[in-house]
C-alpha cells in the first residue's frame, strides 16, 4: 500500500460522498453520473489501445449494441433489464469476438482505419433494422413509475449516480484484474513488440481477440445501465462518429496505459463538455468542437495524458514521487551549496 | 588538418550503445578502412558520423567544423556522401533520375556533367539510364548507389559494406573505381567484411570490436600475417591504449 | 440491360471524381507515413469554399476548383507547420490528431453555416451516353477530375520536385543523405494533399448539395479507393476508385442505398485481411 493506493481510495470515497453533496443539483448529478458510466467505456479502450496497442475509434459500438440488445430483450421477451444484462453482455462478448477475430489482425493504422468504416456500417445497419432498433429515432424503453429495480428504475436519480458509480468501480477493477494478471503482461509485449511476442510462440491474435472480448463486458456493462438510466439508445449515441471520439479523448486525456486513465480522464472531460454545451448549447457543433480542440491540445501538450505527468508517476520503479522529489531537491542544494556537481 | 575527425563518439539505439568513446581521423586524399565483426557497430559508425544516426556525445569535426548537431542533409551539403548498407536506392524512380537527385541543388548542365563522370567511372550504366531502378541486378543497383553519392562531388565518401551480396566479379569492378575516386580527390571511410580487399586498397585500416577500436595503424602486418589480424578481430588484443 | 449499362456509366464518370479524391490521401500516406483523418473535412472545407466564394463573386464553381485547392492547401500547411510536425512523431498518434483537427473543422463549419444543405450544383441540362441519360455537369465534373489527376500525376512523374516526393515515399534516408531537405518536401506533400482534397471538395460541389457532416460520406469513399488500391500506390489508385464507385453504384440500385457503407466496409475489410497491398499488390504495408 503506497502513497498511490491511499489516493486512489480517497478518490474514490470523495466521488462517493459527492453524491450525496450532489443531490439537489440536477444538472451536475447529471454530468458524473455520465461521466462514470462513460469511464467505463473509456476505460475499456484503454484496455485495448493503452495495453494492448490496438487503436479502436469503434469502442463506443459495445456499449451500443450491449444497450440494444438488452432493449430488445427487454421488449422482445419481457425480461427486465436487470435481468437482461447477463445475456446482453454475454452477447456483446460473442459478437466482440468475431469481430475481433476478423480485425485484430490488422495493425496500427489498418486496424483504427478498419474500426472507423465498421462504425458507418453498423451506424447504416442499425438504421437498416428500423424495424427492431427503432432506426433514426432510436430504441425507447417505458417509463415506469416508481422504484423497479430490476428494470433499472429508480424514482431518484441519485440512486443511478451509484449505479453508474459500481460500474466505474467494476469495469476499472476488470481493468486492474487484467492488467495484473499473467494476460496482462502477455497483451504488453504484444503492445511493445508482436513480432517478438510471436517468435517466443505468444498467440497473439487469441490474446488480442480476449482483450477485446474483455473490453467489449466493460462497456457492455454501462451500456446497459446507461439504457436503464437514459430509457434511450439510438444510432447516434452508439454509432456516431463524434460520440465515438468520446471515450478516445477521455482516454487520451487521462493517459492510454494508466489505471485510471478512463476515469481521470472522463471526470476531467465531462464537466469542460458539459459546461460548454450549458453555455453554448443552442448551437449545433460546438461539443464537437470541444472534443476536437481537447484532442488536438492533449495530443501536443500531454501526450501521455494527465496521469502521465511526472508529477503523477513519481518515477517508475522503486522510488515514489514524493521521494524522487526530495532526492533531486536535495541534489539541487548540495550543487548550490557546495558549489560542486555530485556528491 | 584531417578531413574529418571524430572525437569520443558515443551513438546507439535506445539503450543499446553501439559505439563507445571513439576517436578516428581521415586524412585527405586517404582511403581509411573500417573491419570488424557483425556487430561491431561500424555502420552505427557512419550513420553518426553522416547525422542519420544521433550523437549521444562526442563530436564530428568536418573541414575544421563542428558538424555532429546537424541533420543529415546539411552535412550531405557541406560534402559528405554515403553508400548506404544494401544500397537503397529508390524503387520507383529510374537510373537516371536516381543520379539526377544526387545533384538536386545543381544546374541542368551541371547536372549532366556530374551525369557524365559517373557513366565514365562505370560505363556499364550507360545503357541502363532509363531502366527502372527496381529491376537492377546487384552489381547495377551498387554502382548507381556510389554513383548517386558521388553526383554531388563530395569531398568525403562513406562506404558501408559494398562487396554485400555481390558477386566477386562484380566487386572488383566496384573496387577498381575506388583508385580513380581518390584521384578525383575523393577521400573515403570504407566499412568492409571482406578484409583482404580493404587491406589492398587501404592507406589506413582500423579493426572495430564491440563498439570500440582496438586496432588501429596502416594494416601492412596483417598481409604476411592475417592470423594476427583474426586475434583484433575477436577482441582479444588490441594496440589501442589504455585497453586490455 | 438498361439499368446495367446506366450503373456502368454513372460508375465511369464517379470513378474520375473519386480517384481525385483519393490521390491526396495516397500522397500523404506515402510521404509522411501517415492517414490522413482529416481528409473527410479538407474535401468538405473546399465544398464550403466554392459556396462562399461563389456567393461572393458569382463565378462558376468549376473555376472556384482552383481557389478551392489553394486555399485549403494553405490550411494543411499552417496545420503542419504550426501543429502537426510538433505532436509526436508516430504516425497513429498524428492520425487522432488529425480526427481531432477534423472535428473542429466540421464543428466550425456547423457554426458557420448551420445545417442547411449547402448548393452550388451547375445545370447544363442533360444529355445521353449509350442511351443513359446524364447531366452534363457531370460529364464536365469528370474531366476536371481527369485533367486534375493528370496533371498531378505529371507533377510527381516529370518534374524534378515531384521525383523527389517519389524518393521520400522509397526511402526518406536516402533523401537526406543526398542533401535534400526532406522536411520541405513533407510540407509539401502535405500540404498538395489537402489541396487536392480541397479541389476535388470544389468538383464534387458541382453536382452534390452538402452539409458539413458530408466530408465523411467522402472520405469513407476516399479511404475505401486508397486502401483496395494500395496504400500509397497510385495506379492502383485508379483501378480501386472505379470498383469503389461500380460497387456503390451497384449496392445502391440493386439492393439499397442504406447498405453501401456495409458493402464498403465488408469489402475493405476482405481487402486488408486477404490482400493488404491492394489490388495491384503495390502498395505499402
Amino acid at each position: 500500500m503506497n502513497w498511490r493506493h491511499w489516493v486512489v481510495i480517497s478518490g474514490a470515497v470523495v466521488i462517493a460522498g459527492m453524491g450525496i453533496a450532489l443531490e439537489g443539483q440536477p444538472f451536475w448529478l447529471r454530468v458524473f453520473t455520465f461521466a462514470m458510466l462513460m469511464s467505463a467505456v473509456a476505460q475499456s479502450w484503454n484496455l485495448l489501445a493503452g495495453y494492448t496497442g490496438q487503436w479502436s475509434l469503434a469502442q463506443l459500438a459495445f456499449f451500443g449494441i450491449a444497450a440494444y440488445l438488452a432493449g430488445m430483450i427487454e421488449i422482445y421477451t419481457g425480461l427486465p433489464l436487470l435481468m437482461g444484462l447477463l445475456p446482453a453482455v454475454g452477447l456483446t462478448a460473442i459478437i466482440a469476438a468475431f469481430i475481433g477475430l476478423a480485425t485484430l489482425r490488422l495493425r496500427g493504422h489498418y486496424f483504427a482505419v478498419v474500426t472507423f468504416f465498421m462504425l458507418a456500417a453498423l451506424y447504416e445497419l442499425v438504421r437498416y433494422f428500423a424495424n427492431y432498433t427503432g432506426g433514426q429515432y432510436g430504441m425507447t424503453l417505458p417509463y415506469v413509475e416508481g422504484n423497479d429495480i430490476l428494470n433499472l428504475q429508480f424514482e431518484n436519480r441519485l440512486v443511478y449516480y451509484y449505479a453508474a458509480f459500481a460500474v466505474m468501480v467494476i469495469t476499472t477493477g476488470i481493468l486492474w484484474a487484467t492488467v495484473k494478471s499473467p494476460l496482462g503482461l502477455i497483451l504488453r509485449s504484444i503492445r511493445d513488440d508482436q513480432d517478438s511476442a510471436a517468435a517466443l510462440g505468444i498467440r497473439t491474435l487469441g490474446t488480442k481477440v480476449l482483450a477485446m472480448v474483455i473490453s467489449s463486458v466493460m462497456a457492455g456493462i454501462a451500456g446497459v445501465v446507461y439504457l436503464g438510466w437514459s430509457k434511450l439508445m439510438d444510432a447516434e449515441t452508439a454509432f456516431g462518429v463524434h460520440n465515438s471520439l468520446d471515450p478516445v479523448v477521455g482516454g487520451i486525456l487521462g493517459g492510454a496505459g494508466q489505471l485510471l486513465g478512463g476515469v481521470v480522464g472522463q471526470f476531467a472531460l465531462r464537466p469542460i463538455v458539459a459546461t460548454v454545451y450549458d453555455v453554448f448549447g443552442s448551437i449545433p457543433g460546438v461539443s464537437s468542437l470541444a472534443y476536437g480542440v481537447i484532442l488536438m491540445l492533449v495530443i501536443l501538450l500531454l501526450p501521455k495524458g494527465l496521469l502521465g505527468l511526472k508529477v503523477a508517476q513519481g518515477t517508475a520503479g522503486k522510488v515514489s514521487g514524493f521521494e524522487s522529489f526530495r532526492d533531486r531537491t536535495g541534489e539541487k542544494l548540495k550543487t548550490v551549496l557546495t558549489g560542486k556537481k555530485g556528491a | 588538418m584531417p578531413l574529418l575527425t571524430c572525437d569520443s563518439l558515443t551513438a546507439g539505439y535506445g539503450d543499446l550503445i553501439a559505439v563507445r568513446d571513439l576517436s578516428l581521423s581521415l586524412e585527405e586524399g586517404s582511403l581509411f578502412g573500417l573491419v570488424g565483426p557483425n556487430g561491431a557497430g561500424k555502420s552505427t559508425l557512419l550513420k553518426a558520423i553522416t547525422g542519420v544516426v544521433p550523437l549521444r556525445s562526442g563530436t564530428v569535426t568536418f573541414e575544421g567544423e563542428s558538424v555532429g548537431s546537424m541533420p543529415p542533409e546539411a552535412r550531405a551539403r557541406r560534402g559528405m556522401a554515403m553508400v548506404q548498407e544494401g544500397r537503397r536506392l529508390w524503387p520507383t524512380l529510374n537510373v537516371r533520375d536516381n543520379l539526377m537527385l544526387g545533384a538536386y541543388h545543381q544546374k541542368r548542365k551541371d547536372q549532366k556533367i556530374r551525369e557524365e563522370e559517373v557513366l565514365e567511372l562505370f560505363p556499364a550504366l550507360r545503357p541502363i539510364l532509363k531502366r527502372s531502378a527496381s529491376v537492377l541486378s546487384g552489381g547495377e543497383q551498387q554502382m548507381v548507389a556510389v554513383g548517386r553519392a558521388l553526383m554531388a562531388q563530395p569531398k568525403v565518401l562513406l562506404i558501408d559494406e559494398p562487396s554485400l551480396g555481390l558477386a566477386p566479379i562484380i566487386v572488383d569492378e566496384i573496387y577498381a573505381s575506388l583508385p580513380m575516386l581518390l584521384k578525383r580527390g575523393v577521400s573515403i571511410i570504407l566499412v568492409e567484411q571482406e578484409v583482404r580487399r580493404v587491406l589492398e586498397i587501404a592507406s589506413r585500416l582500423a579493426v572495430l570490436h564491440e563498439g570500440e577500436i582496438v586496432y588501429e595503424g596502416d594494416g601492412q602486418q596483417f598481409k604476411d600475417d592475417p592470423e594476427a589480424l583474426t586475434e583484433y578481430y575477436l577482441g582479444k588484443k588490441s594496440n589501442q591504449e589504455g585497453e586490455q | 440491360m438498361d439499368v446495367l449499362t446506366q450503373v456502368l456509366v454513372s460508375s465511369v464518370l464517379l470513378a474520375a471524381v473519386y480517384y481525385i479524391l483519393s490521390l491526396g490521401l495516397n500522397i500523404i500516406f506515402g510521404v509522411l507515413d501517415i492517414v490522413n483523418f482529416a481528409h473527410g473535412a479538407m474535401i468538405i472545407l473546399g465544398a464550403y469554399a466554392t459556396y462562399y466564394l461563389n456567393a461572393l463573386t458569382g463565378w462558376n464553381p468549376f473555376v472556384l476548383v482552383i481557389f478551392d485547392g489553394i486555399i485549403v492547401a494553405g490550411i494543411g500547411a499552417i496545420l503542419y507547420l504550426g501543429y502537426l510536425r510538433f505532436t509526436t512523431n508516430s504516425p497513429l498518434v498524428r492520425m487522432f490528431a488529425l480526427i481531432g483537427f477534423s472535428s473542429v473543422v466540421v464543428a466550425a463549419l456547423l457554426v458557420l453555416s448551420g445545417s442547411t444543405f449547402r448548393d452550388v450544383t451547375v445545370d447544363y441540362g442533360l444529355t445521353e451516353i449509350f442511351g443513359v441519360t446524364v447531366r452534363v455537369s457531370q460529364i464536365v465534373a469528370f474531366f476536371f477530375a481527369i485533367v486534375l489527376g493528370a496533371i498531378t500525376l505529371l507533377a510527381l512523374n516529370y518534374t524534378k520536385v515531384g521525383k523527389a516526393v517519389n524518393a521520400v515515399t522509397d526511402d526518406r534516408v536516402s533523401v537526406q543523405l543526398s542533401g535534400i531537405n526532406d522536411r520541405n518536401l513533407s510540407l509539401l506533400a502535405f500540404s498538395v494533399g489537402a489541396g487536392l482534397a480541397g479541389a476535388s471538395g470544389g468538383v464534387i460541389s458541382s453536382y452534390i448539395a452538402f452539409i458539413p457532416e458530408s466530408g465523411l460520406t467522402f472520405a469513407i469513399v476516399a479511404f475505401s479507393v486508397v486502401i483496395i488500391g494500395g496504400l500509397g500506390d497510385l495506379k492502383g489508385g485508379a483501378i480501386a476508385a472505379l470498383i469503389v464507385a461500380l460497387l456503390q453504384t451497384a449496392v445502391n440500385v440493386y439492393v439499397s442505398s442504406a447498405l453501401v457503407n456495409t458493402a464498403l466496409f465488408l469489402t475493405v475489410l476482405l481487402v486488408l485481411l486477404f490482400r493488404p497491398r491492394g489490388i495491384l499488390g503495390k502498395g505499402r504495408v
